[in-house]
């Protein structure tokens, strides 16, 4: 495929400037989409993409690595986002911490980060939507169809965001809790959605929640997680860990060890 | 027995001569007989300019082109290998990198005519090594240079009408901005 193309440059082969690329930073990347019409597509070359990225998460150096903190600035789940770079841990004697806003979006904040790539969710009127963005890049993907739940009285909700290899698609998980009625009752509901498509699709297999995890889901390997406690909060509560395994878009629980005990971070 | 006799021999010879040896890998030999002393044989290669290098297996090793070459072939070794894409003195700089220990520094001090040769010959004769520090070295020379400085670098025609290239670079203003060093 490539053969058949005039090459780049009369010096080097394609390939082997691909190598050398692969390892910029991305600003001069960005820059040198100037360079020639080949190099410009060759940044949105979704194979080029991936040999960058493999060549970042390589590096010894912690530069391209970011520490996010929640900050719940009130009551509501609006997140405010602080991060630092973890080599600045290292090598700084005082951290600075910036304020992280989403892509100076109005009404989205930070649900979740996978390979660089940042999803953002907004509360609308008849529900949610998501929204991607590329910080390094400065990119925004368009927005996501509206998600909707169940109508109730009062909901919670929870996010979750990662990358499924199978189909080379990232993913958002949103888990709710609404309250259908002045009665104790909640519904669970669990979606997914996958970047680009037309709109969100129930999981299957996920449990009846009592209380919505507090923080957003952990991605690992394919599969998005949260610990939640599954069952009423009194005698047979149980605390598990969901998992989301997003190639298939099921949920399953995984138990705790047996001597697993929470630890109280206030004490520290 | 006779055998530890030889073995002690060539443990003591190689490591007196360790020097030499390395002097005389890099000779030329003209179609003659080496007069090195071998335990193991080196493998013949015949560059681009019909010169004869001796080399030892360990360092063909690493050329995986060369190796799988050498493989295919029933590990047959007494004929030169030829590489018609290398020169005898790119091969030369080559070993001689290698017998460095691939010591950054002293790529550094060769002209990046000289890189390209390295590079494209690593790439022939597929050394992964190699390949990744060369291709680091360019790389962190070209990151603070301009996009024209980065054109004629790789002798690569900007086929951007000026109002396409402009589209671009207006598009990515935040990406320009900050010090340019073209030195």
């Amino acid at each position: 495929m490539r053969s058949e193309k005039k090459p780049w440059s009369p010096l080097l082969c394609d390939e082997l400037i691909e190598e050398i690329l692969s390892r910029l930073p991305v600003k001069p990347l960005i820059q040198f989409k100037c360079v020639c019409k080949g190099w410009n597509s060759l940044m949105s070359d979704p194979y080029f993409i991936k040999l960058h990225l493999s060549k970042s998460a390589a590096k010894d150096d912690l530069e391209h690595l970011q520490l996010m903190k929640n900050v719940c600035l009130r009551s509501i789940p609006e997140i405010h986002m602080e991060s630092c770079d973890v080599s600045s841990l290292f090598h700084s004697l005082q951290i600075e911490t910036f304020l992280f806003n989403f892509a100076n979006m109005p009404g989205y904040h930070l649900v979740g980060s996978c390979n660089g790539l940042h999803c953002g969710v907004s509360e609308i009127p008849e529900g949610y939507r998501v929204c991607f963005w590329n910080k390094a890049t400065r990119v925004i993907s368009k927005e996501s169809p509206t998600l909707s739940f169940s109508p109730g009285i009062g909901r919670r909700t929870m996010f979750g965001f990662g990358y499924d290899p199978s189909s080379d698609k990232y993913k958002v998980v949103a888990i709710a809790l609404t309250m259908l009625s002045l009665d104790v009752s909640q519904k669970t509901e669990m979606k997914v959605y996958s970047a680009g498509d037309s709109s969100w699709r129930n999981l299957k297999g996920f449990p009846v929640l009592w209380t919505l995890p507090k923080v957003g889901g952990v991605y690992l390997s394919g599969t998005l997680n949260w610990v939640v406690i599954k069952g009423k909060e009194t005698i047979h509560s149980e605390i598990v860990i969901i998992s989301v395994v997003l190639e298939k878009e099921t949920c399953r629980s995984l138990f705790l060890p047996d001597d697993f005990c929470f630890v109280d971070t206030n004490q520290f | 027995m006779g055998e530890k006799g030889e073995s002690s021999k060539s443990a003591m010879l190689k490591h007196a001569e360790e020097e030499e040896l390395n002097t005389k890998r890099l000779k030329t030999v003209e179609g003659e007989e080496s007069n090195m002393v071998e335990e193991t044989e080196n493998i013949k290669l015949k560059t681009s300019d019909e010169i004869i290098f001796e080399v030892e297996p360990s360092i063909v090793k690493e050329m995986v082109t060369i190796q799988t070459f050498i493989e295919d072939n029933n590990n047959e070794t007494s004929i030169p290998i030829p590489l018609p894409n290398v020169t005898s003195n790119t091969l030369r700089r080559i070993l001689e990198f290698k017998a460095r220990g691939f010591d950054e520094e002293f790529v550094k001090t060769l002209g990046m005519d000289e890189v390209f040769e390295l590079i494209l010959a690593a790439n022939y004769l597929n050394m992964k090594t190699l390949l990744d520090i060369l291709t680091k070295i360019i790389a962190d020379f070209i990151k603070n240079k301009s996009v024209e400085f980065v054109r004629k670098f790789f002798n690569i025609v900007n086929d951007f009408t000026p109002e396409e290239e402009a589209k671009i670079r207006e598009e990515n203003a935040w990406a320009f901005e900050g010090f340019e060093c073209d030195d």
